[in-house]
Protein backbone atom coordinates (compact mmCIF):
# COMPACT_ATOMS: atom_id res chain seq x y z
CA UNK A 1 0.00 0.00 0.00
CA UNK A 2 2.95 2.31 0.60
CA UNK A 3 3.83 1.78 -3.04
CA UNK A 4 0.33 2.96 -4.02
CA UNK A 5 0.62 6.06 -1.84
CA UNK A 6 4.04 6.82 -3.32
CA UNK A 7 2.57 6.48 -6.80
CA UNK A 8 -0.24 8.91 -5.95
CA UNK A 9 2.12 11.47 -4.46
CA UNK A 10 4.47 11.26 -7.44
CA UNK A 11 1.61 11.69 -9.88
CA UNK A 12 0.23 14.60 -7.88
CA UNK A 13 3.61 16.28 -7.78
CA UNK A 14 4.12 15.73 -11.51
CA UNK A 15 0.73 17.30 -12.32
CA UNK A 16 1.46 20.31 -10.11
CA UNK A 17 4.80 20.80 -11.87
CA UNK A 18 3.17 20.48 -15.29
CA UNK A 19 0.51 22.96 -14.25
CA UNK A 20 3.14 25.52 -13.22
CA UNK A 21 4.99 24.99 -16.47
CA UNK A 22 1.85 25.46 -18.52
CA UNK A 23 0.91 28.63 -16.67
CA UNK A 24 4.35 30.04 -17.44
CA UNK A 25 3.90 29.09 -21.08
CA UNK A 26 0.53 30.86 -21.24
CA UNK A 27 -1.52 27.66 -21.55
CA UNK A 28 -3.98 28.51 -18.81
CA UNK A 29 -6.75 26.03 -19.60
CA UNK A 30 -4.33 23.12 -19.78
CA UNK A 31 -2.75 24.31 -16.52
CA UNK A 32 -6.19 24.13 -14.89
CA UNK A 33 -6.68 20.61 -16.26
CA UNK A 34 -3.37 19.57 -14.67
CA UNK A 35 -4.54 21.07 -11.36
CA UNK A 36 -7.73 19.03 -11.65
CA UNK A 37 -5.62 15.88 -12.19
CA UNK A 38 -3.42 16.77 -9.20
CA UNK A 39 -6.51 17.22 -7.01
CA UNK A 40 -7.88 13.80 -7.85
CA UNK A 41 -4.58 12.09 -7.05
CA UNK A 42 -4.47 14.22 -3.89
CA UNK A 43 -7.91 13.07 -2.74
CA UNK A 44 -6.74 9.45 -2.69
CA UNK A 45 -3.69 10.23 -0.59
CA UNK A 46 -6.04 11.21 2.24
CA UNK A 47 -7.81 7.86 2.60
CA UNK A 48 -6.46 6.12 5.64
CA UNK A 49 -7.18 2.50 4.79
CA UNK A 50 -7.30 0.43 1.58
CA UNK A 51 -10.94 -0.41 2.31
CA UNK A 52 -11.97 3.24 2.27
CA UNK A 53 -9.97 3.83 -0.93
CA UNK A 54 -11.57 0.78 -2.59
CA UNK A 55 -15.06 2.00 -1.70
CA UNK A 56 -14.37 5.54 -2.88
CA UNK A 57 -13.02 4.37 -6.24
CA UNK A 58 -16.56 3.30 -7.10
CA UNK A 59 -18.49 5.98 -5.25
CA UNK A 60 -16.71 9.17 -6.29
CA UNK A 61 -16.93 8.93 -10.11
CA UNK A 62 -20.70 8.42 -10.15
CA UNK A 63 -21.34 12.15 -9.81
CA UNK A 64 -18.71 12.86 -12.49
CA UNK A 65 -20.44 10.58 -14.98
CA UNK A 66 -23.74 12.34 -14.28
CA UNK A 67 -22.08 15.73 -14.63
CA UNK A 68 -20.40 14.63 -17.89
CA UNK A 69 -23.74 13.54 -19.37
CA UNK A 70 -25.24 16.91 -18.41
CA UNK A 71 -22.29 18.81 -19.90
CA UNK A 72 -22.52 16.92 -23.21
CA UNK A 73 -26.26 17.49 -23.36
CA UNK A 74 -25.77 21.21 -22.79
CA UNK A 75 -22.73 21.65 -25.07
CA UNK A 76 -20.63 22.75 -22.11
CA UNK A 77 -17.22 21.91 -23.57
CA UNK A 78 -15.20 23.15 -20.61
CA UNK A 79 -17.12 21.07 -18.10
CA UNK A 80 -17.09 18.10 -20.47
CA UNK A 81 -13.30 18.23 -20.77
CA UNK A 82 -12.94 18.56 -16.99
CA UNK A 83 -15.22 15.62 -16.22
CA UNK A 84 -13.48 13.45 -18.83
CA UNK A 85 -10.12 14.25 -17.22
CA UNK A 86 -11.41 13.35 -13.76
CA UNK A 87 -12.83 10.05 -15.01
CA UNK A 88 -9.60 9.20 -16.89
CA UNK A 89 -7.51 9.90 -13.77
CA UNK A 90 -9.83 7.72 -11.74
CA UNK A 91 -9.39 4.88 -14.24
CA UNK A 92 -5.64 5.28 -13.86
CA UNK A 93 -5.93 5.20 -10.06
CA UNK A 94 -8.23 2.19 -10.25
CA UNK A 95 -5.72 0.21 -12.34
CA UNK A 96 -2.85 1.13 -10.04
CA UNK A 97 -4.90 0.29 -6.95
CA UNK A 98 -5.80 -3.14 -8.35
CA UNK A 99 -2.11 -3.78 -8.97
CA UNK A 100 -1.16 -2.57 -5.47
CA UNK A 101 -3.85 -4.77 -3.93
CA UNK A 102 -2.41 -7.76 -5.73
CA UNK A 103 0.98 -7.00 -4.20
CA UNK A 104 -0.36 -6.64 -0.66
CA UNK B 1 -15.70 47.54 -23.00
CA UNK B 2 -17.96 44.95 -24.55
CA UNK B 3 -18.05 41.78 -22.43
CA UNK B 4 -18.11 39.59 -25.55
CA UNK B 5 -14.88 41.16 -26.82
CA UNK B 6 -13.20 40.50 -23.47
CA UNK B 7 -14.37 36.88 -23.55
CA UNK B 8 -13.04 36.57 -27.07
CA UNK B 9 -9.64 37.91 -26.14
CA UNK B 10 -9.55 35.58 -23.14
CA UNK B 11 -10.14 32.77 -25.60
CA UNK B 12 -7.28 34.02 -27.76
CA UNK B 13 -4.92 34.54 -24.81
CA UNK B 14 -3.70 30.97 -24.77
CA UNK B 15 -0.50 29.68 -26.34
CA UNK B 16 -2.00 26.40 -27.57
CA UNK B 17 -4.94 28.15 -29.17
CA UNK B 18 -2.66 30.69 -30.86
CA UNK B 19 -0.61 27.79 -32.22
CA UNK B 20 -3.79 26.22 -33.55
CA UNK B 21 -4.74 29.50 -35.24
CA UNK B 22 -1.26 29.72 -36.80
CA UNK B 23 -1.56 26.18 -38.11
CA UNK B 24 -5.03 26.77 -39.50
CA UNK B 25 -3.80 29.95 -41.17
CA UNK B 26 -1.59 27.71 -43.32
CA UNK B 27 -4.17 25.03 -44.12
CA UNK B 28 -7.41 23.48 -42.91
CA UNK B 29 -6.86 20.55 -40.58
CA UNK B 30 -8.64 17.86 -38.63
CA UNK B 31 -8.14 17.22 -34.90
CA UNK B 32 -5.67 14.32 -35.14
CA UNK B 33 -3.41 16.17 -37.58
CA UNK B 34 -3.41 19.28 -35.40
CA UNK B 35 -2.73 17.33 -32.23
CA UNK B 36 0.18 15.57 -33.89
CA UNK B 37 1.64 18.78 -35.23
CA UNK B 38 1.31 20.67 -31.94
CA UNK B 39 2.11 17.75 -29.60
CA UNK B 40 -1.26 18.04 -27.85
CA UNK B 41 -3.44 15.08 -26.95
CA UNK B 42 -6.44 14.78 -29.33
CA UNK B 43 -8.96 15.54 -26.52
CA UNK B 44 -6.99 18.69 -25.62
CA UNK B 45 -6.78 19.81 -29.26
CA UNK B 46 -10.48 19.10 -29.62
CA UNK B 47 -11.25 21.12 -26.49
CA UNK B 48 -9.33 24.15 -27.82
CA UNK B 49 -10.98 23.86 -31.24
CA UNK B 50 -14.45 23.78 -29.69
CA UNK B 51 -13.59 26.89 -27.68
CA UNK B 52 -12.32 28.66 -30.78
CA UNK B 53 -15.41 27.55 -32.67
CA UNK B 54 -17.70 28.90 -29.94
CA UNK B 55 -15.87 32.23 -30.20
CA UNK B 56 -16.41 32.23 -33.96
CA UNK B 57 -12.70 32.11 -34.74
CA UNK B 58 -12.78 28.73 -36.45
CA UNK B 59 -15.47 26.84 -38.32
CA UNK B 60 -15.96 23.08 -38.56
CA UNK B 61 -17.22 20.99 -41.45
CA UNK B 62 -17.66 17.24 -41.92
CA UNK B 63 -15.44 15.61 -44.51
CA UNK B 64 -15.92 11.86 -44.82
CA UNK B 65 -14.80 10.49 -41.43
CA UNK B 66 -13.21 13.67 -40.18
CA UNK B 67 -14.28 17.04 -38.88
CA UNK B 68 -12.22 19.58 -40.73
CA UNK B 69 -11.46 22.92 -39.08
CA UNK B 70 -10.79 26.20 -40.89
CA UNK B 71 -9.86 29.65 -39.75
CA UNK B 72 -12.68 32.17 -39.96
CA UNK B 73 -10.58 34.99 -41.41
CA UNK B 74 -13.53 37.36 -41.80
CA UNK B 75 -14.46 37.03 -38.14
CA UNK B 76 -10.89 37.74 -37.06
CA UNK B 77 -10.78 40.93 -39.14
CA UNK B 78 -14.09 42.07 -37.66
CA UNK B 79 -12.87 41.39 -34.14
CA UNK B 80 -9.97 43.80 -34.54
CA UNK B 81 -12.30 46.37 -36.04
CA UNK B 82 -14.77 45.92 -33.16
CA UNK B 83 -12.05 46.56 -30.62
CA UNK B 84 -10.81 49.64 -32.43
CA UNK B 85 -14.32 51.05 -32.56
CA UNK B 86 -15.27 50.15 -28.99
CA UNK B 87 -15.44 53.07 -26.59
CA UNK B 88 -12.83 52.03 -24.06
CA UNK B 89 -13.69 52.45 -20.38
CA UNK B 90 -17.08 53.93 -21.20
CA UNK B 91 -18.89 52.40 -18.29
CA UNK B 92 -16.74 50.70 -15.71
CA UNK B 93 -19.51 50.54 -13.13
CA UNK B 94 -21.88 48.83 -15.55
CA UNK B 95 -19.16 46.35 -16.46
CA UNK B 96 -18.55 45.55 -12.78
CA UNK B 97 -22.26 45.16 -12.16
CA UNK B 98 -22.59 42.89 -15.19
CA UNK B 99 -19.64 40.79 -14.04
CA UNK B 100 -21.16 40.44 -10.54
CA UNK B 101 -24.54 39.45 -11.97
CA UNK B 102 -22.88 36.95 -14.26
CA UNK B 103 -20.96 35.38 -11.39
CA UNK B 104 -24.13 35.08 -9.28
CA UNK B 105 -26.02 33.53 -12.19
CA UNK B 106 -23.30 31.02 -12.96
CA UNK B 107 -23.05 30.08 -9.28
CA UNK B 108 -26.76 29.47 -8.88
CA UNK B 109 -28.05 28.51 -12.31
CA UNK B 110 -26.67 25.47 -14.09
CA UNK B 111 -27.94 24.53 -17.53
CA UNK B 112 -31.08 26.59 -17.01
CA UNK B 113 -31.92 25.10 -13.59
CA UNK B 114 -31.71 26.96 -10.30
CA UNK B 115 -29.48 24.83 -8.05
CA UNK B 116 -30.63 26.47 -4.80
CA UNK B 117 -32.50 29.62 -3.89
CA UNK B 118 -29.83 32.14 -2.77
CA UNK B 119 -29.97 33.14 0.88
CA UNK B 120 -28.88 36.74 0.23
CA UNK B 121 -31.65 39.07 -0.89
CA UNK B 122 -29.46 40.81 -3.47
CA UNK B 123 -28.52 37.51 -5.09
CA UNK B 124 -32.10 36.27 -4.97
CA UNK B 125 -33.19 39.40 -6.85
CA UNK B 126 -30.61 38.77 -9.58
CA UNK B 127 -31.68 35.16 -9.96
CA UNK B 128 -35.38 36.02 -9.99
CA UNK B 129 -34.78 38.77 -12.56
CA UNK B 130 -33.27 36.08 -14.75
CA UNK B 131 -36.36 33.91 -14.26
CA UNK B 132 -38.54 36.92 -15.08
CA UNK B 133 -36.98 36.96 -18.57
CA UNK B 134 -39.08 33.88 -19.34
CA UNK B 135 -42.23 36.01 -19.08
CA UNK B 136 -43.45 38.20 -21.92
CA UNK B 137 -44.31 41.85 -21.38
CA UNK B 138 -48.02 42.60 -21.67
CA UNK B 139 -49.07 38.95 -21.66
CA UNK B 140 -51.53 37.69 -19.05
CA UNK B 141 -50.71 34.47 -17.22
CA UNK B 142 -52.87 32.21 -15.06
CA UNK B 143 -51.30 31.11 -11.78
CA UNK B 144 -50.84 27.60 -13.18
CA UNK B 145 -48.90 28.98 -16.16
CA UNK B 146 -46.71 31.05 -13.85
CA UNK B 147 -46.01 27.99 -11.73
CA UNK B 148 -45.07 25.91 -14.78
CA UNK B 149 -42.62 28.55 -16.02
CA UNK B 150 -40.99 28.91 -12.59
CA UNK B 151 -40.94 25.14 -12.04
CA UNK B 152 -38.71 24.89 -15.11
CA UNK B 153 -36.08 26.57 -12.94
CA UNK B 154 -36.87 25.22 -9.46
CA UNK B 155 -39.42 22.98 -7.74
CA UNK B 156 -40.27 25.54 -5.06
CA UNK B 157 -42.32 27.69 -7.43
CA UNK B 158 -44.61 29.01 -4.66
CA UNK B 159 -41.77 30.72 -2.76
CA UNK B 160 -40.26 32.09 -5.95
CA UNK B 161 -43.61 33.32 -7.29
CA UNK B 162 -44.34 35.15 -4.02
CA UNK B 163 -40.93 36.80 -3.96
CA UNK B 164 -41.17 37.78 -7.61
CA UNK B 165 -44.38 39.61 -6.74
CA UNK B 166 -42.69 41.31 -3.77
CA UNK B 167 -39.86 42.39 -6.05
CA UNK B 168 -42.45 43.63 -8.57
CA UNK B 169 -41.01 41.34 -11.22
CA UNK B 170 -44.53 39.95 -11.48
CA UNK B 171 -47.78 41.80 -10.85
CA UNK B 172 -50.95 40.02 -9.70
CA UNK B 173 -54.35 41.59 -10.31
CA UNK B 174 -57.67 39.77 -10.01
CA UNK B 175 -55.94 36.41 -10.06
CA UNK B 176 -54.11 37.25 -13.28
CA UNK B 177 -50.34 37.69 -13.48
CA UNK B 178 -48.34 40.01 -15.70
CA UNK B 179 -44.65 40.73 -15.99
CA UNK B 180 -43.70 43.79 -13.94
CA UNK B 181 -42.35 46.92 -15.55
CA UNK B 182 -39.02 46.89 -13.65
Amino acid sequence: MNEFLRYLLEKQEHCIEESKKMTEEGREDEAIFEKVRANIYGIFTTFKTPDVAAKMIDVIPKAWHESLAKAIKNNDHEKEAEERIKIAVMEDIKAEFAEAKGDM
Amino acid sequence: MNTEIIALFKCLADKSRLQIIKSLAIEDMYVERLSERLALSPPTASFHLKKLEAAGIVTARKEQYYTMYSLNRDALSFIVLDVLLAEAGDDIENDRDAAYRQSVLSNFIEYGKLKTIPAQRKKRAIVFEEIAKSFEHGKEYKEREVNIIIADFHDDFCTIRREMIELKLLVREDGVYRKGQL
